[in-house]
């Protein structure tokens, strides 16, 4: 396919689309289909199908075909220009020559014929057959071949059917074909052949020639006796002999005689009308038979009866008149056994080269298979699309009680199987021989009908589509735009699905394969309704009251006409008219030509389409990233465009060295130490740096003092020393002044803790409070429990306060905790508790102070030297006071300038 | 003379300490090392002397089996929790999980113990404490100093139930209105954690002062002998 046939040019604007497109881009108007969607499957085929390549349903209606063959006769008669018309057919209505040629495929029609032929070479087809022995020319060659096969005298053969069929027949049900056949050969077979042939050999010939499943036939078959007026006549035999009388009467070609009785119109499904008129078919029978008796000498007679019957056979055109040529012959051979013609060997006639050459068995049977498949597919009755077949054999059978019956009758094989033991078959012709069961189907079967139609067992035995049919349910023609249809269809075996294969020489035959193919029509015409399908929603669009004629009794029975409502034709798209779709496109008025050759022409170029873009999807190219993002970005940018091989940066901080910072810690710490030294010696005694006496701003001091007041003499007073030794000088001057107190009121004073280096420091304190009095001290080992278990002692039960000096915040909770939960259960009420805390643990012990938990409290140097000035005892705590107080100024000047000069190096850096 | 021998050794232990201004040095750690070793040989002796003295004296002169069996289970307990101090790889190791019990009977008993105390000593009396601090009677002061007591309360504890952020760059998960909010509870924690840092400055600096002071009395003493 070149570039352009990609493309397809609109007939009304000239644009040039793509070749899927249905419809122009630019004005909307619909292109020639080049594409056909199988209207069951929806698959989308290639124009050159005629079948599906998925459904294997055909593609293409039968008046298409129709119109299709005539058009192509029209402007071809000689030439085959239609691709993969796997099976010939025929109008049933056509009666004359030409309009049967019309409706046979181009393939065939490129075939000449009888006369053509004689025209073309001088010869008529009577000599030619006469010269041939009766056989065509590629029948002719096999007689060449095979030097014996000259010598068969078809006496012979016909003796071995006739016996065949006595024996196969004898009791059953004949079929008309064979009942019609037996008579114009039985006198043959009851009187000697004038001309001696051995019998011994005439049946080795014979057994030889026929493929081995007609021998095998053949030995069965020996001996027996026929009487075929004996048989009973099927009943659609008989409605064959009802319907077309003229198939018998007929002397014309076969083909004329060839009704297309497929057609539904044409068929009485009634079976009890066929049976009342079996007797017009007896009369047939009787009038066949007496005329095959008297031309038993092979007159023309018998030729012209035996040519009717065998063209009525299921077999293809071309097989056909490759029959009744080879009847012809046997007639001859019939008259030459009687007397007077000569059976000499066959002389190669030019003429019946022409002839295309014979398919070989596997394509026989490929042929056969495709017949057989393609019946299937299509409708059984309504589109005449039936194989000839499929055709021939209808003609002889009759109509059936119902379209899908029409098949379910004698198989193909049956009508060529006594010729075929008449004759020595070629191998392609005995590739013709019934195809195993379940290969194919030629139609679709019903359980009635199949019962209802007489077929002998050997029928039954050798055709599959008897076995099969009697399994099969009724369906309705496949090839049918219906939903029962497709229903029906899932219904048939698997077989059935499988897509006809075209045999190759079929293919061969395909003269102009790759020319044009007709397509589709777009549009569905009057005068070929289809049975329109329509979908729920079309069938709720419709208006109310109007019935849609869509019942499945329609699908499954025969074919009517499609009546389309005129509110479906309605909502049909007007070519005429712009499609909707191309409406909701906007045009862009196309501005002139600014410069070059088209300057100043407006609409040259194609204008573009504006197409809807939803707001949402506008790229955001001015979205913001964070710096911090777009850094790390670059960064990574850097370091893998860097090569390994360069050193990367590696971010170092500079690190002061140690001596530099021991110098400044040396210089703050020598700083302090000097300012501090020098104001205990410059600070003269008795000077007071600070002028607030201590105790106004120690909020806890007169609560304590106050609560130790309150000790009367040989109450018992528990001190809890939880002093770390780092915070011994601290807490040093927060213990004594609290011990002297207490010394004061003469209380029995108990040290515990529970830490041990506390014990040895509670001595320390009660030696530097100048106690006169023994001070007893326990350790308390286990932390809170040890504290639990005392507390629920006998000391703990009789003393009358607790002081707890702490220098750590979480022994000091573990007091007042144990306290206030041990001695609430007790029902003595917590102990008074009164604190001195180091500096340190001051504001962790703020929210027990504030809950008004604790009787005063002392926190820190300052405190102390508050309690002590309360307790008029300050000394020379007051100048030590100003000292720490100085202290604290000074360290606080070194904070600051340290802040200072931290900021003044991070914007240093920081530049 | 045992007081001017006693400021002498401190001020020279002093001044060891104090050496470690110009950096890490041995006279440094050798002070450190003394004052290490002088408290962890007097707990020691202070254990020895008020626990297993007392327990096994007790033990021994316990009459009666209740009593006899008071100090023994304790000092069961005691020695099995002793094995815990085996490596585990030897064999004496191995037998180690049976000083396990003991120590899950401190843990237990000593976790029961903090837990029903801090719920009643601390937890409750603090949220008491907490709701009577804003006191509207004792004027706009007190409503002041209650309110930023409650503020501070609520709001520190907003801010360490509410998730930090993982990564400066993570889109926020919060609005606005939380995150100042979590700001104003860190500044009130940072406040009080600057208050607690204060008290130990106050402390060091005390002992520091006191240091000096008693440096001061020596050498006014060492001065007015040599002055006579």
């Amino acid at each position: 396919m070149n570039g352009d046939s990609a493309m397809i040019r609109c007939p009304s604007c000239g644009s040039l689309n793509k070749e899927s497109r249905r419809k122009c881009d630019n004005c909307g108007a619909i292109l020639p289909q080049t594409e056909i969607r199988c209207p069951k499957c929806g698959t989308v085929n290639p124009v050159g199908n005629l079948f599906c390549d998925h459904c294997n349903a055909r593609l293409m209606q039968q008046e298409d075909l129709n119109s299709l063959a005539s058009r192509s006769s029209t402007e071809e008669p000689n030439s085959s220009s239609l691709k993969g018309i796997s099976l010939p057919t025929r109008s049933p209505t056509t009666e004359d020559d030409d309009q049967e040629r019309e409706d046979l495929p181009a393939w065939l029609r490129g075939l000449p014929d009888e006369e053509q032929r004689a025209e073309e070479t001088g010869v008529s087809e009577q000599e030619v057959l006469e010269n041939a022995g009766g056989y065509p020319d590629w029948l002719a060659d096999l007689i060449d071949e095979d030097a014996e096969f000259g010598d068969v005298d078809v006496p012979v053969e016909v003796e071995v059917d006739n016996d065949r069929a006595a024996s196969l027949f004898e009791g059953e049900t004949m079929p008309e074909w064979l009942r019609a056949e037996v008579p114009s050969v039985e006198p043959l077979a009851t009187e000697p052949s004038t001309e001696e042939t051995e019998p011994a050999s005439d049946q080795s010939l014979a057994s030889k020639a026929l493929p081995d499943w007609l021998s095998s036939l053949t030995d069965e078959a020996a001996g027996d006796e026929f009487d075929e007026r004996e048989l009973p006549i099927p009943d659609w035999l008989s409605e064959q002999e009802l319907d077309h009388p003229e198939a018998a009467q007929s002397s014309s070609t076969p083909s004329e005689r060839l009704v297309d009785t497929a057609r539904p119109e044409e068929q009485d499904p009634a079976l009890t009308a066929e049976r009342d008129e079996m007797e017009e078919h007896d009369a047939l029978t009787e009038e066949i038979e007496e005329r095959t008796k008297n031309g038993a000498t092979a007159s023309s007679a018998t030729r012209e009866t035996a040519f009717s019957i065998f063209s009525e056979t299921d077999l293809p055109e071309w097989l056909s008149d490759a029959r009744a040529l080879d009847l012809e012959d046997a007639g001859a051979s019939v008259g030459e056994a009687s007397g007077p013609e000569p059976h000499g060997a066959a002389e190669p006639i030019p003429q019946a080269q022409e002839f295309q050459e014979p398919p070989s068995e596997g394509e026989a049977d490929e042929t056969a298979d495709a017949a057989e498949e393609e019946a299937v597919t299509e409708e059984a009755a309504a589109t005449a699309e039936v194989a000839d077949s499929e055709v021939t054999n209808e003609a002889v059978q009759g109509p059936s009680p119902s379209p899908s019956a029409t098949t379910a009758q004698t198989p193909p094989w049956e009508g060529e199987r006594d010729d075929t033991e008449e004759a020595e078959l070629p191998d392609w012709l005995a590739g013709l021989e019934p195809a195993p069961p379940g290969e194919t189907v030629s139609a679709v079967f019903t359980k009635e009908t199949v019962s209802e139609v007489s077929v002998p067992d050997w029928l039954r035995d050798v055709s599959p589509i008897v076995e099969e049919a009697s399994d099969l349910t009724p369906t309705a023609p496949v090839f049918v735009e219906d939903a029962d249809d497709e229903r029906s269809s899932s219904d048939t075996p698997p077989s059935l699905d499988e897509p006809a294969q075209e045999p190759d020489w079929l293919k061969d035959l395909d003269l102009l394969a790759d020319e044009a193919v007709p397509t589709r029509p777009e549009t569905v015409d009057d005068e070929a309704p289809v049975k329109a399908d329509l979908p729920p929603w079309l069938q709720a669009l419709a208006p109310s009251g109007q019935a849609l004629s869509t019942g499945p009794e329609d699908a499954a029975g025969e074919l009517v006409p499609a009546d389309i409502p005129d509110w479906v034709r309605d909502l049909r798209a007007d070519p005429n008219e712009p499609d909707k779709a191309s409406l909701t496109r906007e045009r862009i008025a196309t501005p002139a030509e600014p410069e070059g050759p088209l300057e100043g022409l407006p609409g040259v170029l194609p204008s573009l389409s504006v197409v809807d873009v939803p707001s949402e999807a506008r790229l955001s190219a001015d979205s913001e990233l964070p710096e911090s993002v777009i850094a790390q970005a670059q960064l990574w940018q850097q370091l893998l465009e860097q090569p390994r091989s360069v050193e990367r940066p590696v971010l170092q901080e500079r690190v002061r060295s140690e001596g530099s910072w021991g110098i400044i810690r040396l210089l703050a710490g020598v700083i302090l130490i000097a300012v501090l030294l020098a104001a205990f010696w410059m600070i003269p005694s008795g000077t007071r740096l600070s002028q607030v006496p201590p105790v106004q701003t120690a909020v806890g001091v007169p609560a304590l003092a106050a609560g130790l007041d309150q000790l009367t003499p040989g109450e018992r007073v528990l001190v809890a020393l939880e002093i770390n030794p780092a915070y011994a000088e601290e807490m040093a001057q927060i213990a004594i002044p609290l011990l002297r107190h207490i010394q004061a009121q003469e209380v029995e004073t108990l040290i515990v803790s529970t830490l041990p280096e506390s014990a040895g420091l509670g001595a320390m304190l009660v030696d530097q409070a100048g106690y006169s009095v023994t001070v007893s001290g326990r350790y308390l080992p286990g932390n809170a429990n040890g504290i639990a278990e005392f507390l629920q002692g006998p000391e703990a039960q009789t003393a009358a306060r607790l002081i707890v000096l702490a220098s750590q915040p979480e022994r000091m909770r573990w007091w007042i905790e144990q306290n206030l939960l041990l001695r609430s259960h007790n029902g003595n009420g917590p102990l008074p508790v009164s604190v001195g805390l180091s500096a340190t643990a001051g504001p962790f012990i703020r929210p027990y102070l504030e809950a008004r938990r604790v009787d005063g409290w002392v926190i820190g140097f300052a405190d102390a030297v508050a309690y002590r000035d309360l307790r008029g005892d300050i000394g020379v705590h007051g100048r030590v006071l100003d000292i720490l107080m100085l202290a604290h100024w000074l360290v606080a000047s070194f904070l600051v300038i340290g802040v200072l000069y931290g900021l003044a190096l991070q914007r240093k850096g920081s530049r | 003379m045992t007081e001017t021998l006693g400021l002498i050794v401190g001020a020279v232990l002093t001044l060891m300490v104090f050496s470690y201004l110009l950096g890490d040095n041995v006279l440094y750690r050798w002070a450190l090392a003394l004052l290490v070793g002088a408290a962890a040989g007097y707990a020691v002796g202070v254990a020895a002397r008020y626990v297993l003295n007392d327990w096994i004296v007790g033990a021994l002169a316990a009459q009666g089996a209740p009593d006899s069996l008071a100090y023994a289970v304790p000092l069961v307990l005691g020695a099995l929790l002793l094995l815990k101090g085996f490596p585990p790889t030897r064999f004496l190791g191995r037998i180690a999980v049976i000083g396990n019990s003991s120590l899950g009977y401190l843990v237990g008993v000593g976790a029961a113990v903090a837990v029903s105390g801090a719920l009643v000593g601390t937890l409750i009396p603090q949220v008491t404490v907490t709701g009577e601090a804003l006191r509207i009677d004792e004027g706009g002061l007190a409503i002041a100093q209650g309110a930023v007591v409650l503020l501070g309360t609520v709001l520190g504890l907003y801010y360490f139930h509410t998730r930090p952020h993982t990564h400066r760059d993570a889109p926020p998960s919060k609005t606005p209105v939380q995150q100042k909010t979590e700001r104003l509870g860190m500044a009130f924690i940072a406040i009080a954690l600057g208050t607690a840092f204060s008290g130990a400055l106050t402390s060091a600096l005390t002992a520091l002062v006191l240091r000096l002071w008693q440096l001061v009395e020596l050498a006014e003493r060492l001065i007015s002998l040599v002055a006579g």
